[in-house]
């Protein structure tokens, strides 16, 4: 089967800068034509990056809608593309900006404008994962084989994740980064600063007050501050206090150990001195990079420099948010795109987990308003009476039903979902994926197939991912 | 020299080596009632026999990639004894495959009737390719006879080269076959079994039933990985002497490859896309 080409498009939303990046996936069939088909992305380019902006707000609370949509609009002129072609994408909110009082409005009008398929995201587990996988983090620690921890130092918040082959094993969120501290035009004379700033400050013992002109050695001093916790946070120096009140919904494990260390980020491009421009953002973001090159992270050439610094977040927004299902599946009837599907996790991975299926089923579908996909491991290789036993249980317990979809991760999905179509009256809207890992609690947007039918395009919004690798 | 001259030199040397070792040595047997433990039961992907390696994550990430047999260390400048006998196991299994049979107790189980080509034993089938592809006229008629008028696909297993291969699928695999046919409302016969067949058996059954589409799932050539992969060959009312592009093959049908049963769900799919299109192998737009 030929190769399938699809735009995707990723917009990032941060604490400073709102970017706007367009791709191009490439899907084939990995398989020999004498097998059964495997869909994957085989490639990846990045087709037009719009130019970076400060992302608009009409109140220190609010974000400016109206701005921030004609920005987007612009980006797409620009770039020469209308939302009908982005077949897939991801919007996403991060950092301070994703407090402010209208962010999830914002997110999600944005996501219906950008596309069919574009899905709004927002939280700091996915951003640390998203970002690393963006930044090249991710394929840095399948190829190296090493522990690879990306940091993804942005305006407001510092989102990190360790990567080991490939796959996230666990992240945390800082609520620390280069805009906490803002300055006047002329670069010294203090503007703002945030309550996490306000913190630092007093811990390194530097006064804070508006229309205050501040000296290199102060700034510094704050900046070397903020290195410390980072060091503090990935197990380079001893935690403090002060690490523990940054936190923001959680932290890296106090054991993590990394082999390399990649960073990530608008701050990242002052740690590598890349850019130049950083004194236009007039905030403590090139002082907080200087300070970062000088750390303890730079000793023994543990550090290296990533594929992608400042557009990390957005290109794995883009980009790396989306995975392709099991090529044997079975569906029909169903309207997609579905977005938003919650999890609801199912224990079945042997054949004694049979006994309670139904039970289960019904709790989660109890739990979630009957408004769930069921999440489910499966078996590897199963012989047909126990397929047939389990689509018997399932297609009476989901029967009452409706949305009727089931995710699960080992290869079984047609054969299941064959089986159950059969036990229901004909054409009801059924859906039965495999190779979709997920964890009770995540969110699945399922898009419209792909590569003739014979795959579908999964976004797996991840809350909270559990601390294992591999598949 | 000749034979006879090469058998009188090697009787000289091992009377020599006879007589220079003394008596041969005793092998102390313990006698404890445990069956020694079976060196194919280690999953090749997980065992590394690399003494001190530099990076065994890194190695052991690779073995997850591949079945090659990489990170077996060395003993001077050869293999392991482990590795060295698993190897040999392996190609036992291999060889094991394609020259036993499919048990008489896998077949009384499934209850699939025999059909024989014109092979008379497994060594001719393996010798006379010619002669497993094709019937004596009674029993390409009885075969004929078992299938219902109207029949539109038509089924069965076959040996071919892996005997272990079809004994491992096949019987989860038909069941699924025939239950999402026979759900989709396609006529398909009751299975049976061909032995000492290979794939081109398709075309003088295809001809003697009329049926539109013939599948045959058949044991593959066994290597060193699986002795167990299983493939299915299908045409869309196939003739003999008809180009083999006309067949379209899903192989790699076993436990580390395709599941049986998912195998079967997506053969359900073709077959019907087959029907619809009236076409198979290199004809059938996929």
């Amino acid at each position: 089967m030929r190769e399938e080409q699809l735009l995707s498009v990723g917009i990032d939303i941060g604490t400073s800068t709102t970017q706007c990046v367009f791709s191009r996936l490439t899907l084939s069939n990995t398989a020999s034509s004498f097998s059964v088909p495997r869909i994957r992305i085989t490639e990846k380019t990045i087709l037009y990056r719009a130019p970076t902006r400060l992302t608009p707000l009409s109140s220190p609370d609010t974000i400016d809608a109206g701005t921030l949509e004609a920005m987007i609009r612009e980006d797409y002129e620009a770039a020469g593309i209308v939302p009908e072609q982005i077949r897939l994408g991801a919007v996403i909110i991060t950092g301070e900006t994703a407090r402010k009082a209208n962010a999830r409005a914002v997110t999600e009008a944005l996501s219906e404008l950008a596309g069919e398929f574009v899905v709004a995201t927002a939280g700091p587990a996915l951003e640390s994962v998203l970002a690393g996988r963006g930044s090249g983090a991710a394929e840095l620690s399948e190829k190296r084989g090493r522990r690879v921890l990306n940091l993804d130092i942005g305006g407001g918040t510092t989102n990190m994740c360790l990567f080991a082959g490939g796959n996230p094993v666990c992240d945390g969120c800082l609520d620390l980064g280069g805009r906490l501290l803002r300055f006047e035009e002329d670069g010294n004379t203090v503007l703002s600063w945030t309550d996490a700033m306000a913190l630092i400050a007093q811990d390194a013992g530097i006064p804070l007050q508006k229309g205050m002109r501040m000296q290199e050695t102060e700034k510094n001093a704050l900046a070397l501050r903020m290195a410390c916790v980072l060091e503090e946070a990935t197990g380079l120096r001893e935690r403090t206090g002060l690490y523990e009140k940054l936190i923001v919904e959680h932290g890296l494990p106090e054991h993590v150990q990394a082999e390399l260390y990649t960073f990530s980020g608008g701050v990242a491009d002052c740690i590598y001195g890349i850019s130049t421009e950083n004194h236009l953002f007039c905030d403590l973001g090139e002082a907080l990079g200087r300070a970062v090159a000088r750390s303890a992270f730079f000793e023994r050439e543990r550090v290296v420099r990533p594929a992608e610094t400042g557009h990390a977040t957005v290109i794995g927004a883009g980009a790396y948010s989306v995975t392709v299902s099991g090529s044997t599946i079975q569906f029909h009837d169903m309207p997609l795109p579905m977005k938003s599907l919650p999890a609801a996790s199912v224990t079945f991975a042997r054949e004694e987990d049979l006994d309670a299926l139904a039970e289960t089923v019904e709790a989660q579908y109890r739990m979630f308003d009957g408004e769930c996909a069921l999440a489910m491991q499966g078996i590897a290789s199963p012989n047909w009476e126990l397929v047939k036993r389990t689509a018997e249980v399932l297609a009476r317990a989901m029967k009452p039903y409706s949305p009727k979809v089931i995710i699960l991760q080992e290869d079984m999905a047609k054969a299941l979902g064959q089986a159950m179509s059969r036990l229901w009256p004909e054409g009801t809207p059924f859906l039965c994926l495999d190779g979709i890992e997920l964890n009770h609690g995540d969110t699945v947007d399922i898009g419209a197939p792909v590569s003739g039918g014979r795959a579908l395009p999964v976004i797996v919004k991840t809350f909270a991912f559990s601390h294992k690798s591999g598949r | 020299m000749t034979e006879q001259e090469i058998r009188a030199v090697v009787e000289m040397v091992l009377r020599r080596l006879g007589q220079d070792s003394g008596p041969a040595p005793e092998f102390p047997v313990q006698e404890t009632g445990d069956v020694i433990p079976d060196i194919t039961e280690v999953d090749l992907r997980k065992q590394y026999l690399v003494e001190s390696p530099h990076d065994q994550a890194a190695f052991m990430a690779m073995k997850e990639r591949t079945p090659a047999r990489i990170g077996t260390g060395h003993a001077g400048a050869r293999y392991r004894t482990e590795t060295m006998l698993r190897f040999q196991a392996d190609h036992a299994a291999a060889q094991d495959a394609v020259f036993s049979d499919v048990s008489e107790e896998f077949l009384s189980r499934t209850g699939w009737p025999v059909f024989q080509t014109t092979c008379r034993d497994r060594e001719e089938f393996l010798t006379r390719p010619d002669k497993g592809r094709v019937f004596e006229p009674d029993v390409l008629e009885s075969i004929r006879r078992s299938i219902p008028q109207g029949t539109q696909v038509v089924l069965y297993a076959s040996d071919g080269l892996s005997s272990s291969a079809v004994e491992a699928n096949a019987a989860d695999m038909i069941p699924v076959i025939r239950d999402g046919l026979e759900g989709a409302g396609i006529r398909v016969n009751e299975p049976f079994f061909v032995r000492f067949g290979r794939v081109a058996t398709e075309d003088p059954i295809g001809e003697a039933t009329g049926a539109d589409v013939v599948c045959v799932l058949l044991g593959e050539r066994p290597g060193l990985v699986t002795a167990e992969s299983m493939s299915a060959y299908l045409a869309y009312r196939p003739t003999r002497g008809m180009p083999e592009s006309r067949r379209t093959v899903l192989a790699n049908i076993h436990r580390g490859g395709t599941p049986a049963v998912e195998a079967g769900a997506h053969l359900v799919d073709l077959i019907r896309l087959m029907l619809e299109k009236k076409a198979s192998g290199t004809d059938l737009p996929v």
